[in-house]
Parts: structure tokens; sequence; C-alpha cells
């Protein structure tokens, strides 16, 4: 004997066993037979793939464009909420009256600090009076809105505002292993079959992102941030202070660190999603290794407008892309309107349903 | 809290009104049911008056398994006999908990031999110790309940009373059809695969009216509460995205390098739901003309 190798059924993890009369390997527990090389081949692939963490470079002062030049922050200031701690960045001319997070008054001029001057900027395209619009479009065939909401509604105000967003840049090199079914069925004049075949695939490729973003503010709203996404990166400019004449501007909170494990998943559920053998009839992923060959990260301000509401005392916030002027928000449900519809659904089908059965049969 | 009582009161008038719906309609069901068998049996009626019944033995109802109450018993019998004095023909039927290591279809026709019934009869027999029934008949009842069709057509009318439990609405509908066919078969032109019963909607949808429309109740339920979700996500514009599918550079794509490994295959085997025919002269222990046997 040459050597005894101990593997493991593919389809239950049982240890498998050489049966002398098929000549081949079996799984006492399952039943399912393989060719020794099928096992051998099965092994390689799964031991060759062990998962890697993805690395990306870190993000300091000295990554991007480097710290501000003399004299080119001096006309901004920091302006810090007393209510909840929200801190933002002005130009001296512009001044920050409200908070954009809470929409509290109380806002206090501090002195500018500890912010990275960012690499790039998208500068605003729409204008307040574009959210105001969409926040009315938001509202339209929303049948569960509270009757009383789009009046009572009230805008308290519509700020402009650059939020912070790492833009993450890499090409990757993966290699996705997927155990994956083929399903056929036939029949004959006494039994009907289903066959499954079991395949491991394996798909590798190269992918380049480009410019995906998160957002490195603590305060706002990370899932409104991602529903508003994309921005177009075809406007990214340079970041020059200019830019920020007339609008707020907030500076980064969260670090790179911490945001990379949601990029990477998103990495990975996009490569995994990309890749995935369609012509199969069902597969789930088995192991997957992506390497970034090259990466890069950048903090780019690109432009939100938020629109602060209330109704009945409770602020409702929206969020348009200040570019594209995708909408993002929520609106709250009115229980009444919840059990009319039902109920009004439900009454008509059931009456016209019960009319059918009745004058069919 | 008074403005839910009015949706809450709509659901519930919705539900009487369905339901009486389904009611009457059911009522009717019954009653076209009952005019066609009196138009098919040729005016004479079924229902005989009790008291002509001996109440201590019966011939043609032989209830071992006690799945009948006395009263069903009699009505069944009478049904019979009525049959009997009007074709000249037994149509038996036998409950028993144990065929006595026969098979049904054995213990069937030796009951209907060791108890003289007529030369042209029908035995149906329903055996419970492993939900057996057989239905046999002999002679002139092979022209009646042909084998191509009649017996086919009493197979999916009587067994899923059966299998519901329905012993009594099992038999008396085979006393029914029993009837149905003799009629057909006196005038000349049985029923037979060239001939076949000219049945009205609801009997061959075989599903009774109150379940479809406690069907609709629920598929209502079921499209409303569907509609009020697909509102209310309406509702909610902020949603993450798992897929960063925006920002791959589609020319960079690439694939490098692909492999698929058969690794094992799994057959699953599953008999075709069947039912077991018996041509005429199958056992040496029957004298039988042809019959159906099998599980309900």
């Amino acid at each position: 004997m040459a050597l005894l190798l101990d593997y493991k059924c593919p389809g239950c993890s049982g240890a498998i066993k050489f049966d002398s009369e098929l000549q081949n390997m079996k799984c006492p527990y399952c039943g399912s037979e393989f060719e020794v090389e099928t096992l051998k081949k099965y092994d390689e692939v799964l031991n060759s793939n062990e998962e890697k963490k993805i690395e990306w470079a870190t993000y300091d002062e000295n990554s991007g464009s480097g710290d501000w030049q003399e004299g080119e922050s001096d006309n901004l200031s920091a302006y810090s909420c007393n209510s909840c701690g929200g801190e933002i960045v002005a130009e001296k001319n512009t001044g920050a009256t409200k908070c954009p997070y809470c929409d509290n008054q109380v806002v206090i001029a501090s002195k500018f600090s500890g912010m990275l001057k960012p690499d790039f900027v998208i500068p605003f395209k729409l204008d307040k009076d574009h959210a105001k619009v969409e926040l009315k479009k938001f509202y339209n065939k929303k049948f569960l809105l509270p009757s009383s909401f789009k009046t009572e509604n009230k805008i308290d105000d519509i700020i402009g505002l650059y939020v912070p967003f790492w833009l993450f840049n890499c090409n990757t090199v993966s290699d996705i292993s997927y155990k994956a079914v083929k399903i056929r069925s036939y029949s004959d004049s006494e039994y009907s079959y289903v066959e499954s075949n079991h395949y491991l695939v394996t798909r590798c490729g190269e992918v380049r992102f480009e410019n995906i973003s998160a957002d490195g503010s603590l305060k706002i709203d990370d899932v409104a941030m991602e529903s508003i996404e994309p921005f177009s990166y075809d406007d990214l400019q340079d970041f020059q202070t200019a830019y920020l004449a007339g609008y707020l501007a907030d500076k980064y909170d969260v670090t790179v660190d911490n945001i990379i494990p949601r990029v990477n998943e998103r990495i990975e559920n996009t490569i995994v999603n990309m890749f995935a053998p369609d012509e199969y009839d069902s597969y789930s992923t088995e192991n997957k290794n992506i390497e970034l060959t090259e990466n890069k990260v950048s903090y780019a301000l690109l432009p939100v407008w938020i629109i602060n509401t209330k109704y009945r005392d409770k602020l409702h916030t929206f969020y348009m892309n200040g570019q594209t002027g995708k909408f993002s928000g929520k609106l709250p449900i009115s229980k009444r309107r919840v059990a009319m519809f039902f109920a009004g659904i439900f009454t008509s089908i059931a009456v016209i349903g019960a009319v059918v059965v009745y004058v069919i049969l | 809290m008074k403005k839910i009582l009015l949706p809450m009161f709509m659901i519930i008038l919705s539900s009487i009104i369905t339901v009486a719906f389904a009611n009457t309609t059911s009522i009717d069901n019954t009653s076209i049911d009952n005019t066609s068998i009196d138009n098919r049996t040729g005016n004479s009626n079924l229902v005989v008056d009790q008291k002509d019944i001996s109440t201590q033995s019966t011939r043609y109802v032989t209830d071992n398994a006690s799945l009948l109450t006395a009263e069903e018993v009699l009505k069944l019998e009478a049904k019979s006999v009525a049959i009997k004095e009007r074709y000249n023909f037994d149509v038996v039927i036998v409950t028993t908990s144990d065929t006595l290591d026969k098979s049904p279809m054995d213990y069937s026709n030796d009951f209907y031999r060791s108890n003289n019934y007529h030369k042209d009869g029908i035995i149906f027999l329903i055996s419970m110790a492993d939900r057996d029934f057989d239905i046999s008949t002999f002679n002139y009842g092979e022209e009646v309940f042909t084998d191509d069709y009649g017996l086919d057509y009493l197979f999916e009318k009587i067994i899923p009373y059966f299998s519901r439990g329905e012993y009594n609405e099992g038999f008396s509908t085979f006393l029914n059809h029993a009837d149905t066919f003799l009629l057909q078969a006196k005038s000349g032109t049985p029923y037979n695969i060239n001939n076949k019963i000219v049945s009205t909607d609801s009997e061959s949808e075989g599903i009774p009216k109150h379940i479809i429309m406690i069907g609709v109740i629920i598929g209502a339920l079921i499209i409303s509460v569907i509609a009020i979700v697909m509102m209310a996500s309406k509702m909610n514009t902020k949603k993450p995205k798992n897929l960063a599918k925006d920002y791959v550079n589609n020319e960079s794509i690439k694939m490098t390098d692909q492999s698929d490994l058969f690794l094992y295959k799994n057959v699953v085997k599953k008999a075709k739901p069947k039912r077991t025919k018996n041509s005429s002269g199958g056992s040496i222990s029957s004298s039988r003309s042809s019959g159906r046997s099998g599980k309900f």
C-alpha cells in the first residue's frame, strides 16, 4: 500500500472507507460512492484555500493629499453641539447655527483642529429647493402615511452637509469554491426518480473595485448613507476649502480600520455573487479566498442634503444625495390606515372570491 | 380605539358573508345531487320506511367492524333491499376488523359465496385491519360495473369518504351510484368507457364547497398581508446595500480559471401511485368477475 489517507465524505463529512467489492471509495453513512481521484482533488482544493483576511493599507496624514498648507484652514471654524456632541466644520462666513444631526440650536464655535485635509470633494449639484421637491415626491403613493402627516409635518431645516467618506480602490484576485447541485428527474413505468449530482465548482478571477464608499462619520446614519449611494465619481475634484462656502462639513471620526469589515463584507458578497455558478440548480459557498493586489484608500467629502422635519414634536430626518438626487428616509406608518387597508383588501377579495366560487360551481 | 372598530367590523362582516355563501351553496349542491339521482332511478324513491324492515338481522349490510350505528345500518339495508326488488341484483356491504389471514379479495368473495347471494351481484368490503377495501362483481355485475370504467368511477367517488372516516356517507354514496349504474344497464346501454356518466361540475370537483370557501378566506388573508407588507416596505427607503456592484469596473473583470469537479450523485426513488387491478379469474378461490382492491 502506498499510503492510507483519511478522506471525509463531501456529502456528510463521515469517514470514507474503501469498498473492496465496488473497488471504489464508499461512504458508510450516506452511501455515496467516489473515485479515489475525485476525493484527492476535493481535498486539494479545500486545503489550498484557507480563508484569508482581506488586508488594506492604513490611512494617515501621509497617505492622502498631506496636511493643510499654511493658512489654508484659517477661515474654517469648528462647531460642537451641546446636545448630541456632534462636531461640524464650516467656513467662518457661513457659520453654523443648527446641528444637522439632532436639529438643536445649541452649537458653539470651537477652535478648528484635528481634521485631516480631505483628498477629494464632489461639489453640490442640487440645491435646497430640489430637496424640498424630492421630499414632496417621497410622500406620493404612500398609502399608509398618516393623513395629517403631509400637512402637519413641518420642515425645520434643510442643511447641505459635506459628509466625510472613505473611498476604497482595489484590484482583487479571487478563488471561490462552491458546492453546486444539478437536479435531473425522470421516471419509468413504476418509479419516479430525482437525481442530484453534486459538484465542487471553483471559479478564479480578477475584479477591480473603484471608490467603494463608506461614511466616516459616527453621527450620520450609516444605512441612510448606503441607501443614497452611489455617487458619480466623474465629478471628483481635488479638495479646496472654497467648495465649503455655504455648506457645513463633518470631519471623520470613524477610522479606516473601523469601517474595513463592512467594506470587505460588501466586496466578498459581490465577488461571490458575480462568480456564482448560476448554471447549476443550487449552490452554496464553500470557500472564498480574496486577495488585494493593489489597494488605496482616500478621503473625500461628499454632498448630502439633510432634511430635518418635525411631526407632532418628533424628528423625522430625510437624506438626499446632493449630486444625484437619490432620496432616502423612513416615514411613519399609521396603524389606523393599516387596519383600514387590510380590512378593505381582505373584504373585497373574500367577497369577490365567494361570488366567483358561487357562480362557477 | 373607535377607529379600529370599523375595520374589525368589516372583517367580521365579510367573514359572515363568505361563510353564508358557503352554506347556501353547499345546500344547493346536495339538493342538485338528490334530484339528479332521483331522475336516474326513474322516480322510484329509495327511502324506505324503517318499519318495513326486520330489525333482527340484515341481509345485505354486515357491519362486523362496528363502523355504523344501528340506524345507519338499517337505512343502508333498506336501500339495498330496494335495489334488490327493482333489479334482482345483490349489493352487499361488509365490514370486518379481521380478514382471517385471507386477502381482502378472497375474504369478500368467500363471504359472498358462503352467504348464498344471488349469482348477479357486487360486494364492497372494508377491512379495518390494514385499511383494505375490495369491490368485486359477479356475472351480470361485470356488465353493469365495467372493468374499464365503472369500477374506476366507483373507486374515485367512494374511497375518499373512507379515507376521511365518513363510513356511512361512503356506503350511502356507493348504494346511490350502484343504483344509477343498474338503472343505466337496465336500459340496455350500461355505463362504460364509451358511455360515461355526464357528471356535474361540483361532483367532479370533489372538494366540498365550505372547504373552498375557507380556502378563499385564507387566500384573501394572505394576499392582504402581502399587500400591506409591500405598502409598508415603501415607507422606508433606508436599506443597507450588501453588494458593491456599483463600484465594479466592468472592463476589469477577468475569469482566469474554473473547474467543475463531479463529486457524487444521489438518486431518490419514489413509487408512482397506482391502483391494484385484478382481472377476472385471477384467483382460484374467487369466482368474481372483476373487481378492485386497495387501501383507503
